[in-house]
């Protein structure tokens, strides 16, 4: 019998070479291909550049390379997680994500347990273990102190 | 003089950028300016009748330092002091030839001024192309150093 299902909770996970990500459905406008960005000039390793989407620019960070590590090369199984503005941001302020394949749909309920995640994975305010694999709960006001800094 | 409405389509090793005509900017000719030793980091000076020298850098497509010797024109940012900078390609564009989105670059600024960039002009099927703030490339420009 399976258990009861209490406020389910619908998210993508991200893949990457560092911690792959689970995002609430919620937070996310779309997942688009990725295409050629612009580059933008002194950034820091994470943010990759600015991608066209919808005739807005958004930019691009890699998680891997938040982490600490070299950003993997995109290919032709790439996408962007865009997603919706940050908490406190500007409505215009749409930012993406880079994910290694398609992102894949979870669903989050009471079964799920957290586990602790080591501090080497910045911005990350939870881990979650889904068969052997462990998947990140961003922290989002952490991630808005890294990307927006004061 | 620019129109204040009118973007300059700045070219840097294939890779384009915009500058707002709001920021009030002068295109000048290579024979009306002091163009300086091959490879330098300042690639002209251009020498006001006042005696103000305003600096002219050759940078590449990522904004770093890179010497330039085929340059036909110089591109002068309206300032306090004004610099400016040698481009491979110089074009100005209308109003109603571009459309730009307000965008901020991710982490910190890179100037005093703040970033580099404040808007970004998209179109289909196209890389987006940054546009910048002017009074923060002026920054990044002093910041560079080399001026006399």
């Amino acid at each position: 019998m399976k258990p009861a299902v209490h406020n389910p909770v619908h998210a993508l996970e991200v893949p990457n070479h560092a911690l792959p990500l689970l995002l609430p459905s919620a937070c996310m406008a779309e997942v688009v291909p990725y295409s050629p960005l612009a580059a933008v000039p002194h950034a820091p390793p994470w943010f990759l550049g600015v991608l066209g989407w919808r005739l807005r620019p958004v930019p691009v960070i890699s998680y891997e390379a938040l982490a600490g590590g070299e950003p993997a090369a995109p290919g032709p199984r790439s996408r962007v997680v865009v997603l919706y503005p940050l908490p406190g941001r500007e409505v215009w302020e749409f930012v993406g994500v880079l994910s290694s394949a398609e992102p894949q749909s979870r669903l989050i309920d009471a079964t799920v347990t957290p586990v602790t995640v080591q501090d080497a994975y910045p911005c990350i305010a939870s881990g979650l273990r889904f068969d052997d694999r462990l998947v990140g709960i961003p922290d989002f006001a952490a991630l808005v102190r890294m990307l927006y800094p004061a | 003089m620019a129109d204040n409405r009118q973007y300059l389509r700045i070219g840097l090793m294939g890779v384009d950028y915009l500058l707002p005509g709001s920021a009030g900017f002068t295109i000048e000719k290579r024979e009306d300016l002091e163009v300086g030793d091959s490879g330098a980091l300042v690639a002209a000076v251009r020498a006001a009748p006042n005696g103000t020298r305003a600096p002219a850098y050759s940078l590449d497509a990522g904004l770093n330092p890179f010497p330039r010797h085929g340059w036909q024109r110089a591109v002068f940012i309206h300032g306090t002091p004004a610099a400016g900078l040698v481009a491979d390609e110089i074009e100005l564009l209308s109003p109603g030839d571009v459309h730009i989105e307000r965008f901020r670059p991710l982490g910190r600024p890179v100037t005093r001024a703040g970033h580099l960039f404040s808007g970004a002009w998209v179109r289909a099927g196209q890389v987006p192309v940054l546009v910048f703030e002017p009074r923060a490339l002026l920054a990044y420009l002093a910041q560079l150093g080399g001026a006399q």
